[in-house]
């Protein structure tokens, strides 16, 4: 839809304060008399703790306290089994013993250097393949078998095996994906203060989820959640990573923060960073599809094996993401799939933009290539073929329909593959690679539909506020957070869309547990999507209220009003008053309430957990993307030289925001596809800075031909639906897909670096 | 920390009276290296840094004659941007342009480049192939010169004594003669990468397409840097082939295995150096795809 | 800060003004900068010179405050992001561009980023599409994807351009 706002390129609200180094991002928020933190890791990933000696620590000038797992006042256990100091056994490289802190950030470092921790080393589970195998000991004793608490998921539709005697080629194939950094340039940082006004902890950073993090700090130092105080600093990316981390630093500055009586801050070095925070989890895929001659799907069975890590906060929602994208967005009638999760003794796995994703439809879009290939098909025909369209129920037993379930795919392939010249590059590719020794060209197509929202992983429900102040400006509050993405300058429009009013009358104010209300995380694409409902809701009860002082005001009924161009109109257009006249008198003497609280809930979905059919998710987005590159064959090197990309999202809100969102991802997803990797041995990590992971940089991107693709959806705010993720899902396959037509070699685990293009296989030192 | 003293120098007799001290002086200059050391705590206890940043004579390009004489504190921008460097030395001015970030060419000096002479330094294989000379002058004023070739003695290693400083890297100028060259760097992404491996190789053909030169280096492929003698030998007087680049090509791939054994790379980095370095050659000696 | 004996003093221009600081020999042009005098739009992001998010400009070039020791930036003429502004606090050109053509997200490499264009800008002020990738090539951003900001260094030039 187009409105005055909604649909239109409005320019950032936060843009001034970022451009002039304005902006106080958590390093750049100070406290008097800040005390400075530093954590003392585990000196092995895996050991039995015998001793931790503090004195020596204590006795370096400057130093305030050491805090180790006896100074914890409440649980030392948060959610997800983190603990606030590992006491009795470290299980990864990145937990945490003791925490000094100190006048200066030399003194804290030299104390955390000081701290002496006695040990024995332990056995680990270093890998995935490890923790597959049968019988291994298990990270957590009370889990003897080592799977992870609620992760296990099946799916079942129509009859698998019924499905697979029906075919006449039955492929199997194993995808394997690992770990991957959000890599934000803002390292982690947060401080504790006691609180100013009354009792309790406030604690400011960059954080992704207040509430969470309010909940963990809280049952660590034993209070209430009311008694803690969340506010958000301005946040450089999180991309699902400033979650974990920052709420076990958190709750270890409080810790510090009661010993001490003073602000305690933390900042992560970039190492520190990569050591202890989230990242996307690694997943073992083994896949079975039966297939008749005609290229039709008849069957699919997978079996999706995630690694955890030593704790786990994720793996149960990631899961169940994983499970119900399996298919990918195919009519398949016959469907059995499984999935699983293992704790190891290494780094862990988060939420990471795309959540599970990125990781099912690379093995799906893949395979789905490899079927293709199989039967002597274009890969563009058997998508066409087998692609999800009106009237066909999804794998979790969804309607595609028009007005609730759009279902562009078919229509989406077909005009992007003619964009691209598809067809054409396909036979023209062949025949250059033919001529060319070294260069070898290729082009790559990859198809998706990804659930918007948190569907069945939680429940959706979001908070907005607004505050129309005397003099007409206005205050809109969320209880979603800004990292970046957009989601303030999104809420405006949405605000003054509905109020009818002057989007620079808005203010949007700063996150802040103790004003906003609880919202859930920030997380699964629901900024816009749930949360612009919210404040949709706001502005309309708000504008109801405005229309009834209009009412009062003009004499004319309310019915007949609206607040429209910044006035109060009639209908047919004919200005009464001026906004601030209206607000004026609504103030004095109506005194009407000129605040109003936003809620949205999307009310319990229906998903039955033996075969996960059901109202998985509210709504679906669409893309396909096709991909050009060029290979070196001498090095194994892979350049990306053009993307064809078009996504359907329901109505853009702003169609420049979502251009920013759906390219940093496939940035993101380029990265990922092609040298993102984190080097381990045997539980340390070996790639800890932007030196050895590295990330797309400028030169990396390649030309890129965008387009949208409109929909209806009535569930989200003027139709809009979330948009946060999907991007970085396509880009992986379809470079594998690339690859295969430029070098005939298919490729199954990522990244595609210049070990495995050349000689099928990574290294390891 | 472990530095105790920062000298702030502005001319090579400055520095010279800091060499050979008791006290270990350490020379920085760009800092591109050094301060990741100092980060990293491996730089050692009681240090005095000199800083040479700030000394003129050493930040020089200049020609004399057929040479090229670069001063060891010019940065690699500068390097880079010379109209000199690049008609007398293509090679070098891309293997300056390749080094890190434009924030790291800013700082980063030739002479930091050669005296770390780590395995991934973007220049060294471009000197090895001009045949580049390095100059060094003692605390006594006295001044040293042999070929960087020799003065490159192992990982990381040089021989640079405590008391020395490197004033400059000379090399002849290339420049309108029959003298072509190729740099190709490799690196995991688009840019601002550690090299994984770079290769450096300049030519000369007589009329007939007789190689009447050929110089060959490759980084990151020998633990001491070094050329490949035995391969150029390989070719220089005969006509360019694809037969006889692929046994050059061959024959530098058994240096490296001769050098330093089968490694955890050499799965992948052996027939890399065989794959590039044919299709480096083909291009440099005009050969045919 | 703890006293210690082998402190130095540096002096330098930033952003125009003469300042004096005492530093230690391993404090960083990036220390001084943000805890001596409370610039805090240069930001530390890897502390290893890889993603450009302390890019200031050093007597006109571009380094990162992260791998300049303080004492090598003495009587430097250093610009930081604060010094980017009009006398007045008005926008440059470039902070509008980056404004106007959505290069901002979450904001914390936009001003390393800001300060890559300026130098840019001012040697070749009507780069081409490759040379703006090659002058920001140190200047990691993960948010954009880099699209908008190339954009951003258009507009900026173009509009630079015209009013001259």
């Amino acid at each position: 839809m187009q409105g005055t706002y909604v649909g239109k390129n409005c320019l950032r609200v936060d843009g001034y304060e970022k451009v002039t180094g304005k902006a106080v991002f958590s390093a750049d928020f100070r406290m008097e008399r800040q005390l400075y933190a530093k954590s003392v890791y585990a000196p092995k990933p895996h050991i039995r703790i015998t001793a931790v000696n503090i004195e020596k620590a204590l006795r370096i000038p400057g130093v305030a306290a050491v805090a180790t797992s006896k100074n914890v006042p409440g649980a030392n256990e948060m959610f997800g089994r983190f603990p606030a100091f590992a006491d009795q056994e470290a299980k990864y490289t990145g937990d945490v013993i003791a925490v000094a802190a100190a006048e200066t950030r030399e003194a804290a470092e030299a104390a955390a250097r000081a701290v002496e921790v006695e040990y024995e080393e332990l056995e680990g589970l270093w890998s995935l393949d490890a923790a597959m195998q049968e019988g291994v000991s298990a990270v957590h004793p009370d889990v003897p078998d080592n799977e992870i608490e609620y992760t296990y998921f099946p799916l079942r539709k129509g009859d698998a095996e019924a499905g697979f005697l029906q075919s006449d080629t039955v492929m199997e194939r194993s995808y394997f994906v690992g770990w991957q950094e959000q890599a934000y340039i803002e390292p982690e940082s947060v401080v504790v203060s006691p609180a100013s006004f009354h009792h309790g902890y406030d604690v400011y950073g960059c954080i992704q989820n207040p509430y969470t993090i309010r909940q963990n700090v809280a049952s660590v130092m034993g209070l209430h959640q009311s008694e803690i105080r969340v506010v958000l600093t301005a946040v450089g990316g999180s991309f699902g990573g400033k979650d974990e981390s920052v709420m076990n630093m958190a709750a270890r500055c409080a810790v510090l923060a009661k010993m001490t009586g003073r602000p305690v801050r933390m900042d992560l070095t970039r190492e520190e960073s990569f050591r202890e925070s989230s990242k996307r989890h690694p997943f073992r895929m083994n896949y079975r599809m039966g297939l008749a001659q005609d290229g039709t799907i008849k069957a699919l069975q997978t079996k999706l094996t995630c690694q955890g890590g030593a704790y786990n906060n994720k793996a149960q929602f990631s899961n169940w993401r994983a499970v119900v994208h399996t298919a990918g967005p195919y009519r398949i009638e016959n469907i059995t799939a499984d999935v699983h999760a293992k704790y190891t003794n290494t780094i862990y796995g988060g939420a990471y933009r795309g959540f599970s994703g990125p990781q099912v439809v690379f093995a799906s879009e893949t395979m789905v290539d490899e079927a293709a290939a199989e039967l002597g098909m274009n890969p563009k025909d058997f998508r066409l073929h087998n692609v999800l369209r009106e009237g066909d129920t999804i794998a979790c037993g969804q309607l595609l329909k028009e007005g609730i379930i759009a279902a562009p795919l078919q229509k989406m392939i077909q005009e992007l593959c003619g964009m691209a010249d598809f067809d054409a590059k396909w036979n023209s590719f062949k025949e250059h690679n033919a001529q060319s020794k070294y260069l070898k060209k290729g082009i790559g197509l990859a198809v998706t539909y990804r659930g918007a929202g948190l569907g069945g992983e939680g429940v959706d429900c979001s908070s907005a506020m607004i505050t129309i102040c005397r003099d007409g400006s206005v205050q809109l509050f969320s209880g979603h957070t800004e990292m970046g993405q957009g989601m303030r300058t999104v809420h405006s429009q949405i605000a003054a869309e509905a109020l009818g009013i002057d989007i620079k009358r808005i203010a949007f104010k700063h996150s802040d547990t103790s004003v906003t209300l609880d919202a859930g995380p920030t997380v699964a694409s629901r900024g816009t999507q749930s949360g612009g409902r919210a404040v949709l809701h706001a502005a309309l009860k708000l504008k109801d209220e405005l229309l009834r002082g209009g009412e009062k005001k003009t004499g004319i009924p309310k019915e007949q009003l609206d607040v429209a161009g910044d006035s109060l109109v009639k209908q047919g257009g004919e200005v009464l008053c001026s906004f601030d006249d209206l607000v004026g008198y609504c103030v004095f003497p109506l005194g009407l309430n000129l605040s109003a609280q936003g809620w949205y809930s999307p009310g319990l979905s229906h998903i039955d957990p033996e075969t996960q059919q059901g109202d998985c998710y509210q709504t679906y987005t669409n893309g396909v993307i096709i991909t050009e590159i060029t290979v070196d064959e001498s090095t194994g090197k892979i350049t990306v030289e053009k993307i064809t990309i078009g996504y359907e999202l329901g109505t853009a809100v702003n169609p420049d925001i979502a251009y920013g969102q759906l390219v940093g991802a496939l940035a993101q997803g380029l990265g990922y596809a092609l040298f993102e990797e984190l080097e381990e041995r045997n539980g340390e990590l070996l790639s800890a800075n932007f030196d050895e992971y590295l990330i797309p940089t400028t030169l990396d991107m390649p030309e890129v031909d965008f387009h949208l693709y409109g929909s209806e959806n009535p569930e989200g705010p003027y139709g809009a639906k979330g948009i946060g993720e999907l991007g970085i899902e396509l880009i992986a396959p379809s470079i594998g897909n690339a690859l295969y037509h430029a070098v005939g070699r298919r490729l199954r685990e990522l990244p595609f670096n210049l070990e495995r293009v050349k000689i099928g296989k990574a290294l390891t030192r | 920390m472990g530095i105790e003293k920062y000298i702030q120098v502005t001319s090579i007799s400055e520095v010279l009276s800091c060499l050979g001290g008791t006290s270990p002086a350490r020379i920085i200059c760009g800092g591109t290296d050094m301060v990741i050391s100092l980060r990293e705590g491996s730089l050692g206890e009681h240090i005095t840094l000199v800083d040479i940043s700030r000394v003129k004579e050493l930040q020089q390009i200049t020609q004399d004659g057929q040479d090229i004489e670069i001063g060891a504190a010019a940065v690699m921008a500068d390097i880079a941007e010379s109209s000199c460097i690049a008609e007398s030395s293509l090679i070098l001015h891309h293997a300056a342009r390749s080094v890190g970030s434009p924030q790291i060419r800013s700082r980063g000096t030739i002479g930091g480049n050669i005296v770390t002479s780590a395995q991934c330094a973007d220049t060294i294989p471009a000197l090895l192939a001009l045949d580049a000379q390095i100059t060094l002058m003692n605390s006594e004023q006295s001044v040293r010169t042999l070929p960087i070739s020799q003065f490159l003695t192992g990982p990381k290693q040089t021989d640079i004594r405590n008391d020395e400083l490197l004033i400059s890297v000379r090399f002849p100028s290339l420049a309108g003669g029959v003298y072509r060259g190729s740099y190709y760097k490799l690196i995991r992404r688009a840019a601002v990468a550690k090299s994984r491996m770079s290769f450096a190789l300049i030519s000369a053909q007589d009329r007939q397409g007789i190689v009447e030169d050929i110089r060959i280096s490759i980084g990151s492929a020998l633990s001491t840097h070094g050329r490949f003698k035995e391969a150029e030998k390989m070719l220089i007087g005969k006509k360019a082939s694809l037969d006889a680049v692929e046994k050059t090509a061959e024959c530098c791939v058994s240096q490296v295995v001769e050098q330093t054994g089968i490694r955890w790379s050499s799965a992948y980095k052996l027939p890399v150096i065989k794959d590039v370095l044919c299709r480096e050659l083909e291009t440099l000696l005009e050969m045919e795809d | 800060m703890e006293h210690k004996e082998n402190k130095t003093a540096v002096s330098m221009t930033v952003n125009g003004k003469h300042i004096q600081a005492e530093v230690l020999p391993e404090t960083r042009l990036l220390d001084v900068l943000r805890e001596e005098l409370h610039l805090l739009g240069t930001k530390e992001g890897c502390s290893i010179g890889e993603c450009g998010a302390c890019t200031v400009l050093m007597n006109g070039r571009t380094v990162n405050a992260c791998m300049v020791l303080a004492g090598s930036a003495d009587g430097a003429e250093i610009m930081t992001i604060e010094g980017v502004c009009g006398p007045e606090g008005e926008l440059h050109p470039i902070q509008q561009a980056f404004i106007d053509a959505g290069a901002v997200h979450c904001g914390f490499c936009t001003p390393g980023m800001i300060i890559s264009t300026l130098s840019l800008l001012m040697k070749n002020p009507q780069p081409k599409d490759d040379q703006i990738q090659e002058a920001l090539s140190g200047n990691l951003c993960r948010c954009t994807g880099y699209h908008q900001i190339f954009k951003a260094v258009r507009l900026a030039s173009e509009r630079m351009h015209r009013k001259e």
